[in-house]
Order: structure tokens, then C-alpha cells, then sequence
């Protein structure tokens, strides 16, 4: 046992991770994203984005088929763009960590196994899995099931067994792709201080639907619509940009009524 | 990427309770260790008899290494698909295409373990055979060529399975791979046509003859080329994957024309299976007028031959139509012009099969057909008369020491049918037998 553990009587592996050694380590990652287009076939899905992804856990919102998840697959290198560039500015590893929206286990594999062999098919050492899985598992509270068998989780410790498996290679950038879709309440509160634990020593991006998300974790918000960016900024500065008195039959907070009335005013400019 | 033991405190030494992560096999032992076992057990059942024989040939132990895969291929790529297809699809969160060892690196990760453990089971089981022989076998050595063709082929079997379950991304399609790959096997060993494509042959070598070194070779080179193909197209599909997210499943298949192309020249033009050995090694002796020779790894037999087929010729009590006794292992070497082997025996050489699985040196089978006139009546066939065929059969027990009670020689003296036999050799060789002719009781 290290002469910190000894010291605190915490678990052996709990002494090698210091967080404020790694949180000073840690450089930022900047995602430029400039001019970016992609196509299925014919229809084009992204028409020129341009954005820039700054620190801290940042927020991807908007409509059904608006582009997030095709713009979340050209990040991490799913797609390749068909004009535009894509750039990770600070990156240190240029390893990117990808939670999909919907992701397959194996119930049968035990939580360590499912985290370290993800550390290793991502490129760690052999030696360093184990350390690395354990230390991903910590960071979404899972350390304590790291022996259980993955079919005995539940749906938000799947959840979050899949986002351990994004962090296990240490990326630079980690991207969830509607990460709280199918929680309940009680499970989606869970994974967002996971996150936003996450996103104090790391840059994070996220797609959602959900404004709760944005509101509970996302320093900025970026919109996408009918694949262009239409806002980036805070929570604030989009309540302050599009009036959002509230009206009769429309419900929730400032920054709902907010993006709701930006998506539906750019419905009426194009018809 | 860089290197992450910087950012990656390591293991201290002094932390026994650290967990222990399964990487080279994240399913856990069993999908690997479980089909292992069944490749062992059925190597071991199947060669069960092969031991039990009471001598052995190199030739057969080394060619046992190539046919014991018609079983345990299809296990192997049963097995193989099951892994593939939990590991590869690539919705699992730990086999996302952008990983940075998607591809090259995991195929051989994967592949490695279950070739090596399934080959290590193959293995293990053909090793009690492999101590019979090296302890009971009289001549000649392992046929490495041959050897090297199983190992290959089983290795090939596990690529292909790992290759479905990479195509199909489900470990439902494992009875799949079973079936295919045991086709296969059922193709090879149907007949010559697919018997350089498959490594399980229909027919297999004995003392005496070999495999012939163009035919090994060819095996090789294609079992080779196609377990490359294999693993080129299984990384392919993955490195593709990776790529786009568009799947260009015909590209990646590309490979798989090597192989193809290799399988046409012999379809075409089929090669000679088998070759006479170069150098025979020959054990001699005469008894009662008669020369017996067999081949040097099976000198042991000689002289359970020489008593076996003595006694017959003694009880016929005459010269017998033949001079020589060769064992059918020796064919490969030169007698005379007219010393031909040929299986019915009708000049002076009478060709005996001596072989561990069928030990008939200790019966005097070949012997008995002639000098009872048997083989004259099956030369007949359905000319012979039936009643002939019956008394040249009841002849043949009565030579043979084995007389039932329906035998038409059944309680004669010895003397009597020594006689009888020496005033009735032209109908004896002829098949006109009659019962009228029978001796007096």
C-alpha cells in the first residue's frame, strides 16, 4: 500500500489517482469545426457548420434529424466530411472518447473487464488497463461493482459503464450522444454529476434533446438546425436573444421557451 | 498518441488486492477453454482405436493429424464465430470502429488466442498417439509435411469462423460456421476431386506409400494462402468500419479471390495423392518351399504371416500356386516384370495386406482364396455356380482350421480331403466343384 493510502486507509488504487495532479496536467481541448458538409446520398445533413467548442462540458441541442449525431460521428471519426475541417486544438493524445447513443454490452463480461479491454482496444498499454479501468470506474462511481457482471446493472450503471469505457483511454475530448435518453429521473441525475465531474478536467461535448441537460450541466449550448449551426452561446445570452415572455400553453423555464421559440421562428422564416 | 505512462500512474508492486483485468480473453475463460476441451476429447475418442492397434505406422499417425479435422474445424470455428460475434459488432462500447486498435491489432489479439489454445488442443489430444507409435511403430518417422496440413487446417477452420462472425456481427451464426465447415470437411473427403482443398482426405496412406511431396506442398501453399485471405478480409471489414460508416463489404472481400483462383488448376488437373515409397526396407524368410517378405515396419508380423499362411498351405498338402508371399507395403518396390501387384493374386506372388487395423497376417485370408479356388469363383461372378462358389467357400474353412458343422468337410479325415484336393485342382481353380465330387465319408 502507498504511503498515502496507508495514511487515509483508502483502497490501494484510490492513492494513484490524484485528481488535482491530473486536473493541472490537463490541457483543454478546443474542437474548431469549419465549414464542415456531409451528405447521405443526396440529402444533405450538414450545410456548413462552423463552431468552436471551448472548455467544459458543452451542450448540443436541437429538433429530431437536425444533424447532431452525424455531426458527433464526423468528430470522432465515423464519417469522414465531404468538405470543411475538423480540428483539435491543445489535444495532447487526439484520442477522443465516443458514447453512442445506443451502444451494445456484453452481460455476461464483468464491469472491469468490459472498461479495461475498451482502455486497450483504444490503444493502452496492456499493463496500464487494469489501472486505467479502475480509475475510469472511479470517475463514474462504479469502482464498487468492478467485479460484477454487466447484466446485473441497472439501466443509468450501464450508462455509465459506457461512458467509463469512453474515459478508459484517458481522451482529451469525450463525446456523449443523448447519454440521458431512456433514465429515469433518479438515474439521470446520477450520470449528470458524472459528467459534470467530468467535464472540471476534461472538454465535453454533448448531444441532447433534453433542455434539463443543457441546463443542469452545459456551460455553452450550441444549436443545430436543418445542419447549420443557428446559436452558440450560453444559457443566458439565448433566453436574452429570443423573447421568450411566456405565452398561453407553453410551459417550462426561460431557456426552454427560449430554444423553442428559435427553432420554431427559424420553422416561419423558411416557410 | 502519447505515451500514456506519463498521465497513467502504474501499479505499485505492493498492492496484491488490485484488481486483475481478462484482456486477451474480456469473454472470460470458458468460450475459449470449453471448445478446447471438446477438441482434446474428440482427438482423444477418435484415436482410441488407432492406439488400441498392435503396432503403429508413422505414415497413418502423421495423416491422423489432417483427417481428425472434420470434427474438431467445425468446433474450432463454431467457437470462433461465438467470439467474434460477441466481441466485433461494432455497437459494443469496446469495439467502436474509431478505436485505435480496431482492425490489425484485435484480429490478432483474437485470432492468436483461439488459434493457439485450439491448436494446443488438437495438439494435446493426438499426443497419446503420437507416444504409441514413437514406442510402437518399426519403421520411418513423422511426416511433418502431412503433420503441418491439420495444424494448418485447423487454424484455417478458427479463421473462417472468427471471419462469419466478423461478416454476421452475432454469436447466433456459430452453428453456421459448424455446418460450413463440416461440409467442407464432408466435400474433402467425398472423393479426389476437393482433396487438395480440404484437409481431410477420403482415403489415407499406408505403410508403403506416402503422401506425394507436389500434393503436400500445394495443401500447404493453399491452406496458407487462404488463412491469410481470411485474416486480410476479417481486418479489412473492421479497418473499414472504422473508416466509414458506410459498409464496403465487397472491397473487403476482395482477398478472398486469391485462394479462389488458387483452388482452380487442381480442380482442373488432380494431383497423384499418393506415392510408392522411395526406399523399402524388406525382412525375409522361406518356409514350406514359399518366400515371405514384408516391409521393415512390419517385421514383427513376419512370422505370424509365415505360421499363419504355412498352415493353410501344409493342410493343402500340396505345392501351392504361388512362390511368394509379399506384403502389399512392399509394392512400391520392383519384383519381376510380371510380379505386378494385383489384388486377387492369380501368379506365383500372392500379395498380403498387412495392415494395423486389420491385422490378417494372423489369418491365412489371402492364402485361402486362392488355394481354395474362392477367388477363381468371384472372377466368375454370376457365371459361377452357386453350389461351386458354396464347397470352394466350405474348401477355404476347412484350409483355414475353421470348419463348422454345415462345412461339406466338416468330420472327413485330413488325409482324405489332402487327396481329394490333389485329384481335383483343375476344378478346385476352375469353380466346377460339384457335390458328387465330394470325398467318401
Amino acid at each position: 500500500m502507498t504511503d498515502r493510502a496507508a495514511r487515509t486507509g483508502s483502497a490501494p488504487h484510490e492513492a494513484l489517482f490524484d485528481r488535482s495532479t491530473e486536473q493541472k496536467r490537463r490541457p483543454y481541448v478546443r474542437i474548431v469545426i469549419d465549414d464542415v458538409r456531409f451528405r447521405y446520398g443526396k440529402k444533405s445533413v450538414l450545410s456548413g457548420v462552423d463552431w468552436v467548442v471551448g472548455t467544459g462540458v458543452t451542450g448540443l441541442l436541437g429538433p429530431n434529424g437536425a444533424g447532431k449525431t452525424t455531426l458527433l460521428s464526423l468528430l470522432v471519426g465515423l464519417e469522414k466530411p465531404d468538405s470543411g475541417v475538423l480540428r483539435f486544438e491543445g489535444a495532447t493524445s487526439g484520442a477522443i472518447g465516443f458514447v453512442p447513443q445506443r451502444f451494445s454490452l456484453v452481460g455476461g463480461m464483468r464491469v472491469l473487464d468490459t472498461v479495461a479491454y475498451a482502455a486497450w482496444v483504444n490503444g493502452v498499454d496492456r499493463v496500464d488497463c487494469a489501472v486505467a479501468a479502475v480509475r475510469a470506474l472511479a470517475a463514474v462511481r462504479l469502482d464498487d461493482l468492478a467485479a460484477a457482471r454487466v447484466r446485473t446493472l441497472s439501466g443509468g450503471q450501464r450508462q455509465r459503464l459506457g461512458v467509463a469505457a469512453a474515459l478508459a483511454h484517458e481522451p482529451d475530448l469525450l463525446v456523449l450522444d443523448e447519454p440521458t435518453v431512456g433514465l429515469d429521473p433518479a438515474q439521470r441525475m446520477r450520470l449528470r454529476e458524472v459528467i459534470a465531474d467530468i467535464g472540471r478536467t476534461r472538454t465535453v461535448l454533448l448531444s441532447t434533446h433534453l433542455i434539463e441537460d443543457i441546463s443542469h450541466l452545459c456551460q455553452r449550448v450550441g444549436v443545430l438546425a436543418e445542419g447549420r449551426l443557428v446559436f452558440d452561446g450560453t444559457e443566458a445570452e439565448l433566453t436574452d436573444l429570443v423573447d421568450s415572455t411566456p405565452s398561453p400553453g407553453v410551459l417550462g423555464s426561460p431557456f426552454e421557451r427560449a430554444y423553442h421559440a428559435l427553432v420554431a421562428k427559424l420553422g416561419a422564416d423558411r416557410d | 498518441m502519447t505515451d500514456l505512462r506519463t498521465t497513467f500512474p502504474t501499479r505499485p508492486e505492493s498492492t496484491p488486492a488490485f484488481p486483475k483485468a481478462r484482456l486477451r480473453s474480456p469473454l472470460g475463460a470458458w468460450p475459449v477453454l470449453l471448445p478446447a476441451l471438446a477438441i482434446t476429447g474428440v482427438v482423444v475418442a477418435a484415436t482410441g482405436r488407432m492406439r488400441s492397434w498392435p503396432y503403429q505406422e508413422w505414415v497413418q499417425t502423421s495423416a491422423e493429424f489432417h483427417q481428425q479435422n472434420v470434427f474438431t474445424a467445425p468446433i474450432a470455428a463454431a467457437a470462433a464465430t461465438y467470439f467474434a460475434g460477441r466481441l466485433l459488432p461494432p455497437s459494443r462500447v469496446f469495439a467502436l470502429p474509431s478505436a485505435a486498435r480496431a482492425g490489425r491489432q484485435t484480429v490478432a489479439q483474437h485470432l492468436g488466442l483461439l488459434i493457439g489454445v485450439f491448436v494446443a488442443a488438437y495438439l494435446l489430444g493426438l499426443l497419446p498417439l503420437v507416444v504409441v507409435t514413437v514406442s510402437d511403430a518399426e519403421h520411418g518417422g513423422p511426416d511433418i509435411g502431412a503433420m503441418l496440413t491439420g495444424v494448418l487446417g485447423l487454424a484455417l477452420a478458427t479463421a473462417v469462423g472468427y471471419l462469419v462472425g466478423a461478416v454476421t456481427r452475432t454469436a447466433l451464426t456459430a452453428p453456421l460456421s459448424f455446418v460450413l465447415l463440416f461440409g467442407a470437411a464432408v466435400v474433402g473427403s467425398s472423393g479426389d476431386t476437393f482433396s487438395s482443398l480440404a484437409p481431410v482426405l477420403y482415403i489415407t496412406p499406408v505403410l508403403g506409400s506416402v503422401q506425394s511431396t507436389p500434393f503436400v506442398v500445394y495443401r500447404l501453399a493453399f491452406l496458407t494462402v487462404c488463412a491469410i485471405a481470411v485474416v486480410w478480409t476479417a481486418v479489412g471489414l473492421l479497418r473499414r468500419h472504422r473508416v466509414s460508416g458506410r459498409f464496403r463489404g465487397a472491397a473487403a472481400l476482395l482477398p478472398l479471390l486469391l485462394p479462389a483462383v488458387l483452388a482452380v488448376p487442381p480442380l482442373l488437373s488432380k494431383p497423384a495423392l499418393f506415392a510408392y515409397e522411395a526406399e523399402v526396407p524388406q525382412v525375409c524368410r522361406a518356409a514350406g518351399g514359399v518366400e515371405y517378405c514384408v516391409h521393415g515396419g512390419h517385421r514383427s508380423r513376419l512370422d505370424l504371416l509365415v505360421a499363419a499362411t504355412d498352415a493353410a498351405v501344409q493342410r493343402y498338402g500340396r505345392p501351392a500356386p504361388f512362390t511368394r508371399v509379399y506384403d502389399e507395403a512392399l509394392r512400391g518396390r520392383p519384383v519381376d516384370g510380371t510380379d505386378e501387384w494385383r489384388p486377387e493374386a492369380p501368379d506365383t506372388v500372392l500379395w498380403i495386406p498387412i495392415q494395423p487395423q486389420n491385422p490378417t497376417e494372423t489369418r491365412p485370408v489371402q492364402a485361402v482364396y486362392v488355394l481354395s479356388g474362392s477367388g477363381a469363383c468371384r472372377r466368375l461372378g454370376d457365371a459361377a455356380d452357386p453350389e461351386s462358389v458354396r464347397l470352394a467357400d466350405d474348401l477355404g474353412g476347412w484350409l483355414a482350421g475353421t470348419v463348422r458343422s454345415h462345412n461339406a468337410f466338416a468330420g472327413l479325415p485330413d488325409s482324405a480331403v489332402r487327396q481329394w484336393i490333389a485329384a481335383n485342382v483343375d476344378r478346385i481353380a476352375g469353380c466346377t466343384l460339384t457335390p458328387e465330387s465330394l470325398p467318401s465319408r
